[in-house]
């Protein structure tokens, strides 16, 4: 069997030998010419490609309209990080620009790794995470010009959060999302790692610019995230119960760019960032799950986000426009 | 939790608004993507055809047979032309007291009403807010109802709210009525101490024009004493989803928008989207009104943010 080398890609950057040499066993080395379709806009996924030689251009095709070139992948860039997700379909055509050299990992190859708890797949759901995360972290930032002063308001409240919980939460965690792949075991030793709080409506959990860099897990109510700026406010997510918020500032250890608050009374975990070490244990199948929950709802935070952003863009466009109020 | 279709745009059949798109608005009564519930409760539809005779008479079609199995549905949409269209399938619990029956099919719309509405969604213990809510209801609507259902009670609410502009009202004023009730039903949910889950995604039309809110009341709020009332599918936020083009038709073997990016005389919103292929569908985000109006080139799609905790 061949080995793709990936040495030269950032992506794997961190991988000891032994454990690139698996990850080079597990994907192929695909080459294309210039034009050439690396995957169409609406078709099942299923796999993320690694650039390592040539450009690709990322066209989405907007509702209604014809192809508009988005973005550009250079060489050392991951590309279509969000088809590994369950029942993906690619959100854009990526049109090789040249020739192009590109590894490609299929989504059930990468499961299969992680069924045998293989350190090496730990080690890429770390660095997938990461990526999605940087993603999303630029994807906020560079949404400020979308804060209009006819945007949300922001929700008042001067509750503080406390530690408890005001009901006996563990009898639900298997029904939350972040909990789906998790044994009872990993979800006991899981909520050991925690502090439970909960929060009033209204309550600021985290304000923007705050050094903040614990994980927070919604166990019930919901919190909305908003992008404040001078101009006003922009509601980027409103996130409920098993789906967790300050991903981005655990992974990267940035402050947060987005203010985080209470829509209604709220009970949360609260991880904190010295559970890093903890967590990137691979004789631990914990740390297997705690990624996993960790990168597929990053990729859903992502993917919506940037469905919100363009269309918000889309509303600039002639023919449709925002609320005047 | 129902299912519901709204169209505005060039004509086109009902049978390829309803049956032919790969997840189409029939199929999602008995095989939705978005929601874990089947919605066997019937199906109701007004359809305007902008040129037919008296075109703001819509058709009115209703019946409590599984759409997929109904003939006449199926061979008046392969004949049918629509230029607006507001249809629903109803989802409804799977027992003797679910209400189940005509009187309660989608969409409502009062004669001399202007506006039709179509619910999807669950406005949790209603039993306990109906005799609260119905005290803000006009007599001469209160006598309009037919139905039992939380649906009928907010299409009363916001019709008493426009009162005397009911049968004229443009979208600007139904959506001031519109969050007029959101205010007054939250104000009574928490007088009575109902903080559970309840989620409000109402479609309007008069014909020509499409609003659309997607609200729940306290999100993420379960049952604390019952974790057997709980499922993983309902403590999401319930979806809405929308498409817009010159005209919606078959492109490369998909139903899908085409045309031009910069026009938008055609709009199709929806609980969930009517392809499997959703790229080419935008999700309308939580707390947000929608609101498409204008003809031709005029037409305008315009949101907001909804403010009402």
């Amino acid at each position: 069997m061949s080995v793709v080398d990936l040495s030269s890609h950032p992506f794997f950057r961190t991988l000891r030998a032994d454990l690139l040499n698996v990850v080079g066993r597990i994907v192929r080395e695909d080459e294309f010419a210039d034009g050439d379709i690396l995957f169409r806009q609406g078709e099942a996924a299923g796999s993320v490609l690694f650039v390592l030689e040539g450009s690709v251009s990322i066209v989405a095709r907007l509702p209604g309209g014809d192809g508009v070139e988005i973005a550009q992948v250079e060489a050392g860039e991951v590309l279509g990080e969000l088809g590994l997700m369950a029942d993906h379909r690619r959100a854009a055509t990526a049109v090789a620009r040249g020739p192009v050299r590109a590894a490609v990992m299929e989504s059930a190859d990468l499961s299969a790794l992680c069924a045998h708890y293989h350190p090496a797949s730990l080690q890429l759901l770390r660095e997938l995470a990461m990526a999605v995360a940087r993603r999303l972290r630029d994807t906020t930032e560079s949404a400020s010009h979308l804060v209009t002063a006819d945007g949300c308001r922001a929700i008042s409240g001067t509750g503080i959060i406390a530690p408890g919980a005001p009901y006996d939460f563990q009898p639900f965690l298997p029904l939350l999302g972040f909990f789906r792949d998790f044994g009872p075991a990993e979800r006991e030793e899981f909520v050991a790692l925690c502090t439970v709080f909960t929060a009033p409506r209204g309550c600021r959990i985290r304000g923007p610019g705050e050094a903040d860099h614990h994980l927070y897990v919604i166990l019930r109510g919901a919190v909305q995230t908003s992008l404040v700026t001078d101009a006003g406010t922009l509601r980027t997510a409103v996130l409920g119960p098993g789906r967790a918020f300050g991903e981005v500032n655990w992974l990267l250890g940035d402050a947060a760019a987005v203010q985080v608050t209470a829509m209604s009374q709220c009970t949360f975990l609260r991880l904190s960032p010295d559970c890093r070490v903890t967590l990137m244990d691979p004789a631990s199948r914990l740390s297997f799950r705690f990624y996993q929950g960790l990168l597929r709802g990053l990729q859903v935070k992502l993917d919506a986000q940037s469905r919100e952003f363009a269309r918000r863009e889309q509303m600039g466009m002639s023919g449709t426009h925002r609320w005047q109020s | 939790m129902c299912r519901v279709l709204a169209y505005s745009g060039p004509p086109v059949t009902l049978e390829d608004l309803l049956y032919r798109p790969d997840s189409s608005l029939i199929r999602q009564a008995y095989a939705p993507r978005q929601l874990h519930k089947l919605n066997l409760g019937g199906f109701g539809m007004l359809a305007w055809d902008g040129g037919s005779a008296e075109p703001d008479l819509p058709w009115d079609y209703r019946s409590t047979e599984l759409p997929v199995f109904d003939g006449n549905l199926r061979a008046l949409a392969r004949k049918a032309r629509a230029t607006c269209l507001l249809a629903h399938v109803r989802g409804i619990p799977y027992n003797t007291d679910a209400g189940f029956g005509p009187h309660n099919l989608h969409p409502f719309r009062y004669p001399g009403c202007r506006w039709a509405m179509a619910h999807n969604g669950d406005l949790h213990d209603h039993d306990r807010l109906k005799p609260e809510l119905l005290r803000h209801i006009d007599a001469p609507v209160l006598k309009q109802m037919r139905g039992t259902t939380d649906s009928e009670t907010i299409y009363a609410l916001v019709t008493t709210l426009l009162g005397q502009r009911a049968g004229d009202a443009d979208g600007g004023e139904l959506l001031h009525a519109l969050f007029a009730c959101l205010r007054l039903v939250g104000d009574i949910r928490r007088r009575l101490g109902v903080e559970r889950n309840s989620a409000l995604n109402l479609f309007f039309s008069d014909g020509e024009a499409i609003l659309a809110l997607r609200y729940t009341y306290d999100f993420g709020c379960y049952d604390v004493t019952r974790p057997d009332s709980v499922h993983e599918s309902n403590l999401g936020y319930l979806s809405l989803w929308y498409t817009t083009g010159e005209r919606y038709q078959v492109t490369e073997n998909e139903f899908r928008m085409s045309g031009r990016a910069d026009r938008c005389t055609a709009f199709l919103l929806a609980s969930e989207p009517l392809t499997r292929d959703t790229t080419g569908w935008v999700e309308v985000p939580e707390y947000t009104a929608l609101s498409v109006s204008g003809a031709g080139s005029d037409r305008r799609i315009v949101s907001a943010d909804i403010d009402i905790w």
